[in-house]
């Protein structure tokens, strides 16, 4: 790119509009075009959803820990709403307690808090935009998620109160696609997948917009190879929703018509499934899988990437260090999407897939864990010598390294089929899974929320709930999920109500009443968290604009910032991550913006050309 | 915007325009006598190279990739790549079996005609 | 910052590319598109060349090639149009422009025109997913319900319930009475079609034991004729003028498979005619902006054009795949 030459003059373009017309309450809080008010949407609508999953996974918990007793508190409050007989769970209650509990995690937290929460409000900031390239389209964005969020709560009601889909969310058909299969998930399982679908409305109308932002809407200067990780993980998440979702949306239209309009797709001839009458036609069960698993597994790093990128950015703040090795920061991110798209089919080692296909996933997949490794490498380089500030968000990120490295292990056992054929379906996938999406996202996602807090409400959040928060959960987190590694290798199998009625897992009991109390600890601590937030809306200390002495375009406008965001339209001049370079008389850090000195690279970063 | 580049096309788009025609008609002409070509395969090889042709027609002059700047690649190699992948990724395991697939279509799925009678239509299971 | 519209002060350097962010997000969302169908034709391919069988004789599956040509061939031509319309919107031609594109949305209506006739075609021959009998005895079966559903329709239709008593009587009590019914009524043309009545009656019943003691076979003779008792059964009803409006039942033709090839030929028209419907709503904008087309719908024409391209590019590959190919499976 050729130089860029200060912007002297600019001044008032940055607020272009925010003078020029009044907008109304409505206008500016509900249905707002900003993207810094839509992230804030998302951001407390995955909260409170954060509350609603948890809730359902205690559920399942009681009922591994305590098996057939009923639950104290919720039934006696709720008169035997969630519960069958006498406020018991029954086994088909149970199924669909852990179904819901996975699709409201992962459709109504996990991808939203990401994409949606944290990649609205900073893309155009850390890019020095003003705003989305699609306002409208970006409020519509936030606006089909309740539609989505509707629909599953419909399927919780529709065949009465006993009612949800019960077949996992993962869904497979023969048992999804016939209505009969699941007592109570008739007309539920379709308003999943229709909720389902309105989430990937949501999604794509998200990623078109957000890669469209990304490429054309940079302030002057900010050449690719000068965003920040955040903006990188969000672009190569963009680009994996992009093209993976369609692909499950094409298969939820086929099951919808298969279980409303008398569609034949999945579910092979002569099955007889409860007292439905034998199927009929030549549909292929597997085809689901593959087309399902062909978004879904992009779909985790969906749920990781950005937080990978978002740690990245935290860490080099909260140690004063360039992050180690940017680029290949950058193209493992890259290698991870690319190698993502292929590896599908560990998901169906066990399915009766073609043996030759299991062969060349299970490498594919083994492939996947050096990019991984590579990202893990460079945030321990990060770390290591670094002025290490001891707070909530270092805490956070630490947990988050720390986190994904024992998920990404037990990832790597289970990549190897003959080692899957023993795992396949039990405990060990659920801590696997979790390890990856709660130790790893969601730490990631409690650091970034203490670390952008400033920048969204201008105010501090409380140190010191946060680390009790923190110290909570952590402990909570590893009571609960550590001990699913054991239970997976004695073969405690997963989606049971009722695992002790074979005799060899009755000893396992005690552990599970164990995790039970390890979670209901780390459903408790996060009231912390939703109390921090709140509280320090009103009482945090006021921040200025850039609390933690960052380098991000975000942090040179003001906090909050207004709309329209910067004063004046940023020019970039160096990469994200300067830190502690001898170039910066005085302080430890040189921001995006400042372009008293003109550098090369230090630590590699700076150098923008592509 | 880029719309200064663009001379004028429109010789050139009436001949694709009509390269499109001659195409439909060749695979209309190929299922018309289809009886006399030899194989199983020479028939779809025919028609769905035709099909790439004026997919490609339509996609280089009509949606003026052929004259759009380097961007093009990086936006249609990944697409295209995952389109022709997933349905090859695919094959080996639906498209062809290792194992036996043909499921007798007769005893049982009878009763499922008989239990709907006179309600309901043949077949209609998923009710 | 390009919706802010203050032009005044531009940043010295853009970043990105040098195309509009509209054109940039459409080839991004023809990205999406094209995955969009790729599932669809990958499920088609696979299930087809998955499937032991598949109906290719168009004496069943009432494929319609020369429908599918002529629509290719209209959808070609209305993309042809969509170039042109782009390029007078270039050299501000703009009532050129409009006139193009009134005849684009005019294409677009017979192209779904055509695509109604063809599915109106399917749904007469009940060639419809989950409705297919995919072997002899089960379009027998089928042939059985339809016949009893014409009956009971026609039997709720003639003899109605007492207004007095509160029962309901169901048809077949309801057809208990019949013999006295005829013989009490007076009205000819009602007598003559509760006489019909009982035929069908009694041609459902011999259908049904046909089929329970396995006598009733539906092909007969070297050539695999339709069993000719079956078919005068069938004609009697469809002609005669009492039955004719209650008569629903269909020339049974098994097809195996059928059930599949239906479900996948709906899906992927049906996606593809819902796309051109769009892409029809997308032409409407700049239509009804009538006299006042302008330099500010060039944009959103080349826009719209690109996704209209993209339908006719699905359809190129759609006609082949539906109307043309057989990977020699073996017609039944
Ligand atoms: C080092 C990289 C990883 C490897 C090698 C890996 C491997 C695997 C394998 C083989 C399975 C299937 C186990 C089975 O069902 O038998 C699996 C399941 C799963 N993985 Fe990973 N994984 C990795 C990283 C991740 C990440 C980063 C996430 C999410 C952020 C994730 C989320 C999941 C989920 C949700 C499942 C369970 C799906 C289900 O059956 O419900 N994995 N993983
Ligand atoms: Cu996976």
């Amino acid at each position: 790119m050729s130089a860029v030459h200060p912007t002297v003059g600019l001044s008032d373009h940055g607020h272009g509009h925010a003078g020029h017309h009044e907008i109304g309450f409505v206008g500016k809080y509900i249905f707002s075009k900003d993207h810094k008010v839509i992230g804030i949407q998302f951001l407390i609508t995955t909260l409170l959803m954060l509350m609603v999953g948890g809730a359902l996974a205690l559920g399942v918990r009681f009922q591994l820990a305590w098996p057939w007793r009923a639950m104290p508190l919720v039934s006696q409050l709720t008169g035997g709403l969630f519960a069958a007989e006498g406020g018991q769970i029954s086994p088909e209650f149970y199924t669909m307690l852990f179904t819901m509990h996975a699709s409201v995690m992962i459709f109504l937290v996990i991808i939203p808090i990401l994409a949606g929460a944290f990649g609205n409000f900073l893309i155009p900031l850390m890019i020095g935009a003003d705003d989305m390239a699609f306002p409208t389209l970006n409020m519509l964005s936030y606006w089909f998620m309740w539609p989505a969020i509707a629909c599953f709560g419909m399927s919780f009601t529709v065949n009465g109160l006993n009612a949800a889909p019960a077949n996992g969310w993962t869904a497979y058909p023969v048992l999804s696609a016939v209505v009969q299969a699941a007592p109570g998930a008739g007309d539920a399982q379709t308003w999943w997948l229709f909720g389902l679908t309105l989430v990937g409305v949501s999604s794509m109308m998200g990623s078109v917009n957000y890669m469209t932002t990304i490429i054309n809407m940079r302030a002057p200067g900010m050449t690719l190879f000068r965003m920040p990780l955040t903006i990188w993980s969000m672009f190569i998440t963009a680009i994996l929703q992009a093209f993976a979702l369609p692909v499950l949306t094409a298969a939820g239209f086929m099951l919808v018509a298969e279980r409303t309009l008398g569609f034949k797709f999945f579910v092979p001839g002569n099955l007889l499934i409860n007292d439905a009458p034998a199927t009929v036609g030549g549909g292929q069960p597997l085809l689901w899988q593959h087309l399902f698993w062909f978004y879904s597994h992009p779909a985790v790093y969906i749920m990781l990437l950005p937080a990978m990128g978002m740690v990245s950015d935290m860490l080099a703040a909260q140690v004063r260090k360039p992050i180690f090795g940017y680029k290949p920061m950058v193209y493992s991110m890259a290698a991870i999407a690319g190698l993502g798209f292929i590896v599908w089919g560990h998901h169906m080692f066990t399915s009766g897939m073609n043996p030759a296909l299991g062969m060349t996933f299970m490498i594919s997949t083994m492939m996947i864990a050096l990019p991984s490794a590579v990202k893990v490498f460079n945030w321990i380089g990060t770390i290591w010598g670094g002025k290490v500030q001891f707070n909530t968000v270092t805490l956070n990120c630490v947990a988050f390294v720390s986190m994904f490295i024992v998920g990404g292990l037990s990832g790597i056992f289970m990549a190897a089929v003959p080692v899957d054929i023993y795992f396949h379906d039990t405990y060990f996938i659920v801590a696997h899974f979790h390890y990856v999406l709660f130790g790893a996202t969601l730490f990631g996602c409690f650091g970034a929320i203490q670390f952008w807090y400033p920048k969204m409400f201008g105010r501090m959040m409380s140190e010191r709930l946060g680390k009790l928060h923190f110290l909570l959960s952590f402990i909570g987190f590893n009571g609960t999920f550590f001990p699913m590694h054991l239970l997976g290798i004695a073969g405690f199998p997963r989606r049971y109500a009722d695992p002790y009625i074979h005799p060899y897992m009755e000893h396992l009991m005690p552990i599970n009443r164990f995790i039970t109390l390890c979670a209901i600890l780390m459903g408790i601590a996060q009231f912390i968290l939703l109390f921090n937030f709140a509280f320090s809306f009103f009482a945090g200390k006021k921040a200025g604009r850039n609390p933690w002495n960052a380098n991000g375009l975000e942090w040179s406008a003001p906090s909050p910032p207004g709309h329209g965001n910067f004063d004046v339209p940023p020019v970039c001049y160096r990469g994200p991550y300067e830190y502690s370079s001898p170039l910066s008389e005085g302080t430890d850090f040189l921001m995006q913006t400042d372009p008293l000195r003109h550098t090369g690279g230090v630590g590699n970063a700076g150098d923008g050309h592509h | 915007m880029s719309h200064e580049e663009h001379a004028d096309h429109g010789h050139l788009y009436r001949f694709i325009f009509g390269l499109l025609c001659v195409f439909t008609a060749v695979s209309w002409l190929a299922d018309e006598c289809k009886e006399y070509i030899p194989g199983v395969w020479l028939l779809p090889i025919i028609v769905l190279g035709v099909a790439v042709m004026k997919a490609l027609c339509v996609l280089l002059i009509f949606m003026h990739i052929k004259f759009e700047r380097a961007w093009k690649y990086v936006l249609l190699a990944p697409t295209t790549i995952l389109a022709i992948g997933l349905p090859l990724a695919l094959l080996p395991d639906v498209g062809v079996h290792y194992y036996h697939m043909d499921v007798p279509q007769d005893p049982i799925s009878d009763q499922a005609f008989e239990d709907l009678e006179p309600t309901s239509d043949a077949g209609h299971s998923s009710h | 910052m390009s919706h802010s519209g203050t032009v005044a002060a531009q940043p010295p350097v853009k970043m990105g590319l040098a195309i509009p962010n509209s054109k940039l997000c459409m080839w991004l969302f023809l990205g999406t598109e094209i995955m969009f169908f790729t599932a669809f034709i990958g499920t088609y391919l696979v299930l087809r060349l998955g499937s032991p069988g598949w109906p290719s004789d168009v004496a069943d599956t009432h494929i319609n090639v020369r429908a599918g040509g002529v629509n290719t061939f209209v959808l070609i031509f209305s993309s042809y149009l969509v170039v042109l319309a782009h390029e007078s919107m270039l050299k501000h031609q703009f009532q050129k422009a409009w006139k193009l594109m009134c005849a684009v949305l005019f294409f677009g209506v017979v192209f779904l025109g055509i695509k109604s006739m063809e599915y109106k075609g399917k749904f007469d021959h009940d060639i419809v997913p989950g409705h297919i009998a995919e072997n002899d005895a089960q379009a027998l079966q089928k042939l059985v319900n339809e016949f009893s559903k014409s009956r009971d329709a026609m039997t709720n239709a003639l003899i109605t319930d007492d207004p007095k008593s509160e029962k309901k009587l169901s048809p077949a009590q309801k057809l208990v009475g019949l013999p006295q019914l005829i013989s009490s009524e007076s009205d000819t043309t009602k007598k003559d079609a509760l006489k019909a009545l009982g035929e069908l009656r009694d041609a459902t019943a011999q259908l049904k034991e046909g089929v329970r003691k396995d006598t009733l076979v539906l092909h007969t003779g070297t050539d695999h004729e339709v069993n000719p008792d079956i078919t005068t059964k069938l004609e009697k009803f469809r002609t005669n003028e009492h039955t004719a409006r209650y008569f629903t039942a269909h020339d049974p033709h098994p097809m195996v498979y059928g059930n599949v090839f239906a479900s996948v030929y709906f899906l992927m028209t049906g996606f593809h005619a819902i796309h051109v419907i769009v892409g029809m709503i997308l032409w409407i904008f700049p239509i009804l902006r009538g006299a006042k087309l302008d330099a500010s719908y060039t944009d959103w024409v080349e826009n719209s054009g690109l996704y209209w391209h993209f339908v006719d590019l699905v359809w190129i590959f759609l006609f082949p795949l539906i109307y043309i190919v057989e990977f020699g499976s073996h017609a039944v």
